[in-house]
């Protein structure tokens, strides 16, 4: 291991401002190819309700009798406010929201999505309740993407991950050149391609870390972002408000991008077969 | 005397056709200090490609420490090379100090640092390098870069030296010297085989000399 490690230090040591911007360029084009990966599965609308307003999972629209006087929806509004489970409350005509009814609507985020399901409870045993609205998990899961958002998205999958190749060769090559010397000693002490050649893998497999981390970093970002402002974030990207569709989308994410460092490592390490990196060829 | 290199009816083909080696046969015993002479693409370097088994053979048998090396595995070839100092035409070192020339190809066959070190230390000390531990490789006179590289080859302690021309762009009286330190190590014990393009001149050092033309060996002392 301490050898690896010896190895892999001398091997970042080649590396020099040039060479870093490169593999600067390779992280950056894996992590554009797994923030593409993700778009799949965060952008778009849902499609879990048909017939009424777009909602994300915790969040319930509650239709209110034309009967209630401005007293009575006063008093049902400060009553949902104070409870625990509410974490917003906000009153709007049912036409405001583009629905084919009369009277007025209470559109409530609950704390969590757990939590949604005791307070619809609660609030269904009020009077002057008419219906509730509401989303559950498997309803929103359902994402929405117009056909050629999806081709654009599939193209730009496509380019990103034959960019980060291509770039990544590149990158290898200039750095297998100033680590030839090194190479060259490595094969006349009789050191096998299987001591040096992990080294290289390892480097690619650093590039797909650092991207999968980035993609963590900027999808939970966005996650907490899309959940203080669900009504700005529902139309655009419901899937941000799916914390199991986010932390899925993280996972695999980070598994693909650690894959394709990998592969690009492997590309690398097959670049040290090349003739010029031979004594005697 | 045990045989450390025995070569019959060695022949090589460039990949352009061209024959390099025909139907050589070469015996080095243990101790030996052999000088293959040739001209300049006389097949000195394939040869010592060959025994070193950086170059895969075609024809004939090589025979390293009564190891048939056409036969060996790919792990036995490389545990082969590991009991050979091999330093090659155009010897290029690490853009590092002496000491960390050496001791990297060490750290590199598994030694630990203070292990390395200690063999770094004995091998630049034994061709006289220890004042320069500290220089940069690129800063080396050509005659300490065929020292260095001398010292690289004999770090892990290996029997049997292969040389591949390590006087070129010597001035004749470094080259004396080169033969010199040669001699040294051969009577502390290193088998060596050493091609040269020059002729040996006459030293107070025993050695055999053989001469490689057109692709074949003739001994002359």
């Amino acid at each position: 291991m301490s050898r690896f490690f010896f190895i892999f230090g001398n091997l970042l040591g080649a590396i020099n401002g040039r060479i870093g911007w490169l593999f600067l360029g390779v992280v950056g084009l894996i992590f554009a190819a797994l923030l593409i990966f993700a778009g799949f599965f965060l952008v778009g609308e849902t499609t879990g309700q048909e017939n009424g307003p777009a909602l994300a999972p915790g969040e319930m629209v509650v239709y209110l009798s034309p009967q209630l006087s401005s007293d009575d929806v006063q008093s049902l509004y400060l009553k949902i406010r104070d409870m625990p489970e509410t974490r917003t409350i906000n009153y709007r005509f049912a036409q405001e929201l583009g629905l084919d009814r009369t009277g007025g609507v209470f559109i409530i985020q609950a704390v969590s999505a757990s939590a949604a399901a005791s307070l619809q409870e609660t609030i269904r045993e009020m009077l002057g309740i008419i219906n509730i609205d509401s989303v559950t998990e498997a309803q929103g899961a359902t994402v929405s993407l117009s056909s050629a958002l999806r081709l654009g998205l599939l193209v730009a999958l496509i380019v990103s991950i034959v960019g980060s190749l291509i770039l990544a060769r590149y990158a290898f090559l200039l750095l297998l050149d100033r680590f030839s010397a090194e190479i060259k000693l490595l094969r006349l002490s009789g050191t096998s391609e299987g001591v040096f050649q992990p080294p290289v893998v390892a480097l690619g497999v650093l590039c797909g870390i650092i991207a999968a981390m980035l993609l963590v970093v900027v999808v939970y970002l966005s996650h907490f972002l899309a959940l203080s402002h669900p009504q700005a974030t529902i139309h655009a990207a419901c899937g941000l408000l799916l914390p199991g569709r986010v932390l899925m989308v993280s996972l695999v994410g980070s598994l693909i991008g650690i894959v394709l460092g990998g592969l690009i490592g492997v590309l690398g390490a097959s670049l040290t077969a090349q003739e010029r990196f031979q004594i005697y060829s | 005397m045990s045989v450390i290199i025995q070569l019959s009816e060695l022949s090589f083909v460039s990949e352009d056709g061209m024959k390099v080696l025909d139907d050589v046969h070469l015996r080095v015993d243990r101790g030996d200090l052999v000088f293959l002479v040739g001209p300049a693409a006389a097949g000195k370097s394939v040869l010592i490609g060959l025994l070193g088994t950086q170059i895969e053979s075609q024809q004939g048998q090589i025979l390293v420490y009564g190891r048939n090396i056409a036969r060996l595995s790919r792990k036995k070839a490389f545990d082969l090379r590991r009991q050979i100092g091999l330093l090659p035409q155009g010897f290029v070192a690490l853009q590092k100090t002496l000491m960390e020339n050496v001791t990297f190809k060490l750290r590199c066959l598994g030694d630990f640092r203070e292990q390395a070190e200690e063999k770094a230390l004995a091998a630049l000390d034994q061709v006289g390098l220890t004042s320069k531990l500290a220089h940069m490789a690129s800063e080396l006179d050509p005659f300490d870069r065929v020292r260095l590289g001398i010292a690289l080859s004999i770090s892990n302690e290996p029997l049997l030296l292969l040389l591949d021309d390590p006087l070129v762009g010597l001035s004749l009286k470094e080259q004396e010297q080169v033969y010199s330190l040669l001699a040294q190590l051969n009577r502390r014990g290193f088998t060596i085989l050493a091609t040269t393009r020059d002729s040996i001149p006459n030293a107070d050092f025993s050695a055999r000399i053989v001469e490689l033309v057109d692709g074949r060996v003739e001994e002359k002392s």
